[in-house]
């Protein structure tokens, strides 16, 4: 064993770097995981993923242990590192305290602009003449319709897309206020955040409604409501829009995002 | 606890609320879970390859003739479905192995577009306009294939960075035990090695995309959509505009599609494309990887190539 570079590392401080960020991760996922939070970053089905690359850190961690520990000829390796320095950890570490330090796990409602709303950027929209309709044919014929996590995204796009073939239906909708500027007094957006892959990929989906006391909830409130569909104008365009018999404010759903197609 | 969280919010409020911070927290950590299997992945069946598949192995594999090596590379994707997340480990692998430079840089440009996943995703973002599911994949075909020929043609060696430059694990002070062909490692040592080098290209890699994924959170909260959708308009701007997008929110290739799907009622059909066929190549974390692995001119070169040859092709659609 030629020791190529006159530094040596006697404590081996790489290693044990290296090691407790590992061993963050583990926790951090593991953790994650357990108390089923993965789902608030991730959609559902990739959490196997999540699960398999913690159990192939845990021998990475134990590995890195043993030769942060003994000083085996394995363990030279901060000697070839030409690049030496903490700084190489900084983004894990910020990482990991930005991930443990802010509790809050839900996205909110100030990303909705950046985003974009879907009422906003096709306003009917000529693009949906030959759009393929599922659930054409099993909601035509209800006169209530419950909207739910696994059909919203469906209903919300019939509704937007084609108002004529529900004029006069009772809905029952969950989402959180939004306002997109444009609304007048008595309407709001009730919006949820669709999420494809993971959370950074969610669009916000929404529906306008129209009440009386719509202005006593600040944005990010999240509602339940019952309702008539029925056209409106909106930047002076007719528009759909669900006027409010009833409206109870609740607390966030344990699943406030909506995965699509699952 | 709530000392660090008091620093951190007196050092954000000056860019953002706090509110935008809770969400730029929760993008960043949702990019990081949703790419920490693939780097993770990646960074195992690249140290696998090093440990347990031979280079003459890996050569025998490969078609004698260049060309049928290249348009082979393209369709690898198909085979395996990966994300581009890890593929700049794989690659950097590969080529250390010996698969020659242009195939392997066009396996790491087609395989995370020309996969099945990717179609799918496409097809059912743009679910009445099914064309562009076959726009995309051709334009990510042309692209990779011309991309390999240009590096063919101008490019010798495999362009790595000098180990001088790079701390390779294949090569060089760390592998006593294992450069020593002499004795070959018992299969428990390999697996110890397989790890531990594992390990070690985690962390040479990882911190790369971790500060993508931060760049690329922050511009999601601070960029709103409206700007974007006011710069639509025009053909040449549109198209220019979202490269530099796809270049910077680095999202996966499965997901992207939906997102142009987002912008289709203002933005030309040929940017849309250019940005699921931009995107998946050349991302922020993808750069920054490419960067320390690659010599710098060869990564400026292949960067400007695929934006060329992205133009292109959106030129092309729209003009259809």
């Amino acid at each position: 064993m030629e020791p190529r570079s006159p530094r040596t590392d006697p404590f081996n401080n790489g290693a044990i770097l290296q090691s407790i960020i590992l061993l963050g991760f583990i926790i951090l996922l593991g953790w994650l995981d357990i108390t089923n939070q993965l789902s608030l970053y991730i959609n559902p089905k990739f959490i196997i993923l999540t699960e398999l690359s913690c159990y192939l850190l845990i021998p990475m961690f134990v590995i890195q242990l043993l030769s942060a520990l003994l000083p085996t000829p394995h363990s030279n390796e901060q000697k070839c590192h030409h690049h030496s320095g903490a700084w190489r950890f900084f983004p894990f570490l910020a990482v990991l305290i930005i991930a443990f330090a802010v509790p809050d796990n839900t996205l909110n409602a100030n990303l909705v602009n950046n985003k974009g709303l879907n009422t906003q950027i096709n306003v009917l929209s000529d693009s949906t003449q030959d759009v393929p309709r599922p659930l054409a044919p099993e909601l035509k014929p209800l006169s209530l319709i419950k909207v739910t996590n696994l059909n919203y995204t469906e209903v919300i796009s019939e509704i937007n897309g084609f108002p004529k073939d529900y004029i006069g239906k009772k809905v029952m909708i969950t989402g959180f206020v939004f306002r997109n500027p444009e609304l007048a007094k008595n309407q709001i957006s009730l919006v949820r955040y669709v999420v494809m892959c993971c959370t950074a990929d969610s669009l916000p989906y929404g529906v306008m409604c129209e009440g009386a006391n719509v202005e006593n909830y600040p944005d990010g409130t999240w509602l339940s409501i019952e309702g008539v569909i029925q056209m409106s104008t909106y930047e002076n365009k007719n528009v759909p829009a669900v006027k409010i018999t009833s409206l109870q404010p609740i607390n966030e759903p344990k699943e406030p995002y909506v995965y699509p197609y699952n | 606890m709530d000392l660090i969280v008091s620093i951190i919010s007196s050092t954000v409020s000056t860019v953002m609320s706090w509110n935008d911070f809770i969400n730029f927290k929760i993008i960043l950590l949702s990019i990081v879970i949703e790419a920490f299997p693939f780097l993770i992945l990646s960074v195992m069946v690249s140290a696998m390859l090093s440990h347990f598949v031979s280079e003459s192995r890996i050569r025998s594999m490969l078609p004698k003739n260049k060309f049928l090596s290249l348009i082979m590379a393209c369709f690898l994707g198909i085979l395996f479905p990966v994300c581009d997340c890890g593929m700049v480990p794989i690659v950097r692998r590969l080529v250390l192995k010996g698969v020659p430079l242009p195939t392997a840089i066009v396996f790491m440009l087609a395989a995370p577009i020309i996969n099945p996943i990717v179609g799918a995703a496409t097809a059912f973002a743009f679910r009445n306009h099914i064309e562009v599911v076959f726009l995309r994949l051709g334009a990510a075909f042309f692209v990779a294939l011309f991309a390999g020929l240009f590096i063919n043609f101008f490019f010798i060696g495999n362009q790595l960075k000098k180990a001088g430059e790079i701390h390779s694990h294949t090569h060089g002070c760390c592998h006593d035990t294992t450069d020593n062909h002499l004795i070959e490692p018992s299969f428990l040592n390999k697996i110890i090695f397989t790890f531990r080098d594992a390990s070690n290209e985690f962390f040479e890699m990882g911190k790369f995309l971790l500060i993508g994924a931060m760049l690329g959170s922050l511009s999601q909260i601070l960029l709103p959509h409206a700007m974007l959708l006011t710069l639509g308009q025009n053909s040449f701007l549109s198209t220019g505009f979202m490269m530099l997008f796809a270049f910077f929110i680095s999202v996966c290739s499965s997901a992207d599609a939906f997102i142009a799907a987002s912008f289709s009622t203002s933005f030309s059909l040929g940017s849309l494309i250019t940005f699921m066929v931009l995107g998946p190549m050349i991302d922020l974390k993808n750069l920054l990887m490419l960067l320390y692995t690659f010599r710098t001119r060869f990564v400026i070169w292949l960067t400007l190539m695929i934006i060329l040859l992205c133009s292109s092709a959106a030129y092309v659609i729209n003009h259809l």
